[in-house]
């Protein structure tokens, strides 16, 4: 490994090691007299869930120098820990706490938002790392593109929808549901325009584009189909398939169907 | 054990606002947990709470005057039919910038006199606040806990919620005539925008609650709002606010 390559692995570490001890650590502090098991377990698993995903891709998809070494590959597992770990509060910024809502005020709504925030965060970074190319700088810049994407879609979403007010404070289960499917898809979407073999900074923007629109288009039939089915005056707190667990589904089958037909990726 | 036992003396499962109560302050050990000792008749006589009747199951009450006489307040009104629903988000600790050690005793007094009533599941609720949440102008110096609190939209249902359990007025007692605290008005303009009507009451009055309108304060309903509320104030590790302020800084404490 290279000498800046042992420097961002360090730094990488201090990083990982600080946002992630901290997360463990409240979730083992907050007093159980404001959330049971129920609402601590989601989150102590969703991390590890996340490092399990992007290591499946990784092992397959990666530059050929990552593929098979246990050195990059530790390396991309510690700089997709911090980077998830660092850009976590993001989701606090778009509106939901993992915190707040889930440990605190043991806010079942919020919990599939923030579950799927950190997913589709890791989604991002796993894209950049996913083909051929030169070093962890690459990676830092496609994946640093769709995280920006992602989170620049979502910062609009609350502006126009505003999910933080009904997942936060009418509890609704459904809206977190279709917002967490949202997140997801958005992930698969921006994290495949971050994939693929880096050729230069202007091929990867260029590249990056339909899955921007295709982002942007998934951001809008979000907004629109909020309109017609969020509820006027009914609050589910219980969540039901029809209006939750049912968009949420069809927004990453939607993702998933259009990534499949232009080919997931450009080599 | 008797944590949770005073816990749900104040929040007790079956309520359906008991979900908001903030057991923070609860986890603590308080003095005489579950002693039988109550707050005297007397007590509850001199808090003044005929602005709250007639209970119709349609008013929600927000207590938002000094932490000790808001649990007084409280127990008064559960003995008019309305459920006390504690929202003190903080913790104590040595050269506290908030004493809560009053709210404390109050707390495990009320709770003796709650054990002795019996409060319908679906009563209208009553908030419990301390207007002395975040006192203006005094910033807590370092080497003392700041354990200055806010509340937050998300520490109460929402309008939509009060509507379909049937609540259509507010009612909140205060110190005075003096509009609502930054932070309650984030709350207070929501429930009016949803269509419940605010009532202001003054403490140690008898006179009928009042309309009063709340306007929209700064950054209303941004997703980071929250963050911007709580900039500053010090987060406890097990929950709500509480922490010393370091010796050599004077920054935020909050990371979401």
């Amino acid at each position: 490994m290279a000498e800046s390559e042992i420097i961002i692995l360090i730094v990488s570490a201090i990083i990982g090691l600080f946002f992630w001890g901290q997360w463990y650590w409240i979730i083992h502090r907050v007093n159980p007299l404001a959330s049971g098991p129920q609402y601590r377990w989601p989150l102590q698993w969703t991390p590890p869930i996340c490092i399990a995903a992007f290591y499946a891709v990784v092992q397959k998809f990666a530059s050929w120098d990552v593929i098979g070494s246990l050195a990059y590959t530790t390396f991309y597992l510690v700089f997709a820990a911090a980077w998830v770990g660092a850009l976590r509060p993001l989701l606090g910024f778009c509106g939901v706490s993992w915190r707040d809502d889930v440990l605190e005020r043991a806010n079942t709504a919020a919990v599939m938002p923030v579950a799927a925030g950190l997913f589709a965060l890791t989604l991002c970074f796993t894209g950049g790392n996913i083909g051929d190319g030169p070093g962890w700088w690459v990676v830092f810049f496609a994946a640093g593109m769709a995280t920006v994407a992602l989170i620049v879609c979502w910062q609009i979403l609350e502006l126009v929808c505003h999910n933080h007010e009904i997942i936060t404070i009418d509890r609704d289960v459904d809206c977190g549901l279709r917002l967490a499917g949202w997140l997801v898809a958005m992930g698969l979407l921006f994290g495949c325009g971050a994939a693929g073999d880096w050729v230069s900074v202007e091929a990867t923007i260029d590249d990056f584009v339909p899955y921007a629109i295709a982002g942007f288009v998934m951001m809008i039939a979000y907004m629109i189909l909020e309109a017609f089915i969020r509820p006027h005056g009914i609050v589910r707190e219980k969540g039901e398939f029809l209006w939750g667990t049912l968009p949420a589904l069809a927004y990453i089958t939607s993702a998933l169907i259009w990534l499949a037909s232009i080919g997931w990726w450009k080599q | 054990m008797a944590n949770r036992i005073l816990f749900e003396t104040w929040a007790p499962p079956a309520s359906l606002w008991s979900r908001w109560a903030k057991p923070v302050l609860f986890a603590e050990t308080l003095h005489g947990m579950l002693s039988n000792r109550s707050l005297s008749e007397k007590e509850l006589d001199a808090a003044k709470t005929a602005w709250a009747l007639p209970n119709n199951n349609d008013t929600a009450i927000v207590l938002d005057v000094p932490g000790e006489t808001a649990v007084l307040y409280a127990v008064a009104l559960a003995n008019k039919g309305y459920q006390p629903v504690a929202l003190f988000n903080t913790t104590s600790g040595s050269r506290a910038a908030i004493d809560v050690s009053k709210i404390k005793k109050a707390l495990t007094l009320g709770a003796a006199n709650l054990r002795g009533m019996t409060i319908p599941a679906k009563a209208p609720p009553a908030f419990i606040l301390d207007s002395e949440r975040k006192p203006q102008g005094r910033s807590p110096k370092p080497g003392q806990y700041d354990n200055r609190w806010v509340v937050l939209p998300q520490d109460f249902p929402s309008g939509r919620f009060l509507m379909n359990h049937g609540i259509r007025n507010i009612v909140i007692l205060r110190v005075g005539t003096k509009p609502a605290a930054d932070d309650l008005s984030h709350i207070l303009v929501r429930w009016q925008e949803r269509g419940l009507r605010i009532r202001g009451a003054s403490l140690n009055s008898n006179a009928a609650a009042g309309d009063i309108r709340v306007t929209r304060p700064n950054l209303f309903r941004l997703a980071f709002s929250r963050l911007l509320v709580m900039f500053g104030l010090r987060r406890n590790s097990a929950g709500g606010f509480g922490a010393v302020v370091p010796e050599e800084s004077s920054g935020g404490g909050y990371y979401g």
